[in-house]
């Protein structure tokens, strides 16, 4: 087949979904390049598994086309698509063994036996499933049964292997350790991944790109760094970390910053690349994380007095909620290291620092 | 005591505790009352001999083979009997000669050969309402539940007249002035009318028009349960829609087929009425000869043979199963398990 390496692996060409008078997908373009850990990152019922189910050939699309390495497959069902899928609920094969469920598309593709052995093998060995073999999937444990979905797909040797919300069934420990070992996977065979989840730290920890969705549609495309720091639109701000949503006024401009006014008299001095030039009003979101305390200390730029009103204990964390004189709070996060000192307490008098570029201004 | 726990869940349950007794009580009574209590009344009726004006058992009277004897054998004392037809050819003058035997044909006594018809009448159907239902029951069980809903009434409905008169109104509609003929005739399909009634097809089809359901319902009952996520799965392995239904669909709703099989087939055996209503007595079953047997026929102890008889036949065909099913399917645990 070709296999040109700087076509995209995957592209969708202005997909649209709808099911009755619902929009699931509402015209999405996506490429996704060869060997990229995508992920579609969007809250429960954005449309991330309709989107999925498309590029596995689950579903049609009422508008726009499907392509995988460079050939349209937007009429093909799945089983005659080079993609395969771990799903959600695992969907192993309860009447058969470990092997022969992870053998199946092998034998489907009708490998002489000799070879499907040592590729199941192989895979087996791949997601440590030594051992279990023979057993049935009923016996084994989430996790297990979660490596047993992945060998079965990745034995394929799929062009894109398709993962929808593959790890939402795990306790939040064998989570963490299964984000590391699919990524390791992802890297050690450099199979293309498109994968979907609603948590936002799998979608940080794993992927080279994010594709935010929100109601059927991409909000943003990036990296993890790009989302998580850049948030375009003001939905990709406040879903992905915690973030200060704020209206501001833009009082003057002095190159790329300017100077905002929250609420009467309350500025801030912020680097901005682009203000929209006609702009008088914008939206800002400063990450929690991104404001920091510092005693009682002497005036920086963008500093400001503030009470503490409330302080939650995150373990490795801290969440305080201040208030400026002016009235106006803002939620901040920073590192637990006061142990048995804890100098952050309810009432406690702060002076608080927001770094200029750490303001970012986007579309509401 | 955890081995015996295992083996306990392994064969399908727990074992009961003393309030599971309890809870069991009106069954295990009832099933005495009706089940065990009448099998053996009727066991020891057929050892007796038939009182000759009124056909019921002398209790007293000595126990006998004689019933058995008549089941298994002909009125020659033959297990099987041989026969060979002569051909004969007309000469010009008018006179027959002998010109040879077709074939030798082997035949059993008279009522293991009713035995015999009535295992291929109910093998029959069995199979044609597995061809029948399946389908039926996929569609039922994959519809939204609204549609599903009003399609299980409709599997359903046949049940709330009696048995009898659906089978007459079968017979209305295929006699040769019947509604089937009429309308074969007026829509000029065919010319002259033809007799469907009467005939071992009309047997078949009242049989499988009463136990379709039977098959349907069970097999709809693991249609239902079946994740059709499995079903994507598979599809998404590279797997074609007939892969996909011989290797994942079918193993799985085999319980159904399995539970349909048993509740169409051993009722069909038994079945009486539709064979003498719709095949004219022709092929009569066995159901409708112990059935002769209590009324016209007034041999009670012979009638109680014969019912005896088909009781054993299953019992050995349900125990040499279970033997096989535990030796060959060893995955049948973890299945179940599910
Ligand atoms: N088969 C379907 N019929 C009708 N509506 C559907 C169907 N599948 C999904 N939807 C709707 O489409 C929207 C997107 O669903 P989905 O793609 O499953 O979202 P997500 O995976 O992001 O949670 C939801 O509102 C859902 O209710
Ligand atoms: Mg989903």
């Amino acid at each position: 087949m070709n296999s040109d390496p700087s076509k995209p692996m995957v592209e969708l060409r202005a997909v649209s979904k709808r099911y009755g008078d619902l929009l699931a997908v509402r015209d999405v373009s996506l490429t996704v390049r060869r060997g990229e850990f995508l992920t579609l990152l969007g809250p429960s019922g954005c449309g991330k598994t309709t989107l999925l189910r498309m590029l596995a050939g689950f579903e049609t699309p009422d508008a726009g086309c499907v392509l995988i390495d460079a050939e349209d497959v937007t009429a093909l069902p799945p089983n005659r698509r080079d993609v395969n899928q771990v799903f959600q609920s695992y969907a192993l094969f309860p009447h058969l063994t470990v092997e022969k469920n992870i053998a199946f598309g092998l034998q489907m593709k009708r490998l002489p036996k000799a070879e499907i052995a040592a590729k199941v093998r192989h895979a087996i060995d791949l997601v440590a499933l030594q051992g279990k073999e023979a057993a049935m999937p009923a016996t084994l444990s989430g996790g297990q049964k979660q490596r047993v979905a992945l060998a079965r797909a990745i034995v394929c040797e799929p062009k894109v292997l398709l993962l929808d919300e593959p790890l939402s069934a795990l306790d939040a420990k064998l989570r963490g350790q299964m984000q590391i070992e699919l990524k390791n996977l992802q890297r050690t065979l450099g199979i293309t991944f498109v994968f979907v989840t609603h948590a936002q730290d799998e979608a940080l920890t794993m992927s080279d790109r994010i594709a935010v969705l929100h109601r059927g549609a991409i909000e943003q495309l990036g990296t993890a760094d790009e989302i998580y720091h850049r948030p375009k639109t003001r939905f990709v701000a406040e879903f992905i970390g915690q973030a200060n949503m704020m209206t501001a006024s833009v009082r003057n401009r002095e190159g790329a910053d300017a100077l905002l006014a929250i609420g009467g008299e309350f500025t801030l001095r912020a680097h901005v690349a682009a203000i929209p030039a006609t702009a008088q009003s914008v939206t800002i979101s400063i990450r929690a994380e991104k404001i920091q305390i510092c005693g009682d200390g002497a005036a920086a730029e963008n500093s400001f007095a503030a009470e503490i009103e409330d302080v939650l204990f995150r373990g490795e964390m801290l969440q305080l909620t201040v208030r400026t004189p002016d009235g106006l709070r803002f939620a901040v996060v920073i590192a637990n290291t006061g142990g048995a000192r804890k100098p952050h307490q309810v009432g406690n008098r702060v002076r608080c620092v927001i770094h200029r570029s750490d303001i970012v201004v986007v579309d509401s | 005591m955890q081995a015996a726990h295992a083996t306990a869940a392994r064969v399908g349950g727990r074992r009961p505790g003393l309030v599971g007794w309890l809870l069991l009580c009106p069954m295990l009574l009832w099933l005495a009352a009706f089940v065990v209590v009448p099998t053996l009344i009727l066991a020891y009726a057929s050892f007796t001999r038939a009182d000759e004006d009124t056909g019921f058992p002398i209790y007293r009277g000595g126990l006998t083979f004689e019933n058995y004897r008549r089941i298994v054998l002909d009125d020659d004392g033959h297990f099987l009997r041989t026969e060979q037809e002569e051909i004969t050819t007309v000469d010009r003058d008018g006179t027959e000669r002998v010109t040879g035997t077709h074939a030798t044909t082997v035949i059993a006594a008279p009522y293991l050969r009713v035995f015999g018809s009535s295992l291929l009448y109910a093998g029959i159907t069995t199979v044609l309402c597995v061809f029948v239902g399946y389908p039926m029951a996929w569609y039922i069980g994959r519809a939204n539940e609204r549609t599903r809903n009003r399609l299980l009434m409709l599997v359903m409905i046949p049940f709330w007249t009696g048995f009898l008169i659906r089978t007459y109104a079968w017979i209305t509609i295929l006699a040769t002035d019947g509604l089937l003929n009429g309308l074969l005739q007026y829509t000029h399909a065919i010319t002259q009318p033809f007799g469907m009634l009467y005939t071992p097809g009309a047997v078949v089809l009242g049989l499988v028009y009463s136990y379709l359901p039977f098959m349907i319902l069970p097999i709809y009952g693991s249609v239902e349960k079946l994740d059709h996520t499995l079903v994507e799965a598979a599809l998404d392995l590279g797997a074609g829609p007939l892969a996909t239904f011989r290797k994942i669909i079918l193993p799985l709703t085999r319980p159904g087929i399995a539970a349909g099989v048993l509740l169409v087939f051993v009722p069909a055996v038994g079945m009486y009425a539709i064979s003498s209503l719709m095949g004219g007595g022709r092929t009569p079953m066995i159901g409708d000869v112990i059935q002769n047997q209590f009324f016209t026929g007034r041999d009670w102890p012979f009638g109680c043979a014969l019912g005896i008889t088909l009781v054993a036949m299953f019992v050995a065909a349900f125990a040499i199963l279970a033997k096989f099913r535990s030796s060959v399917t060893g995955s049948d645990h973890a299945f179940r398990a599910r």
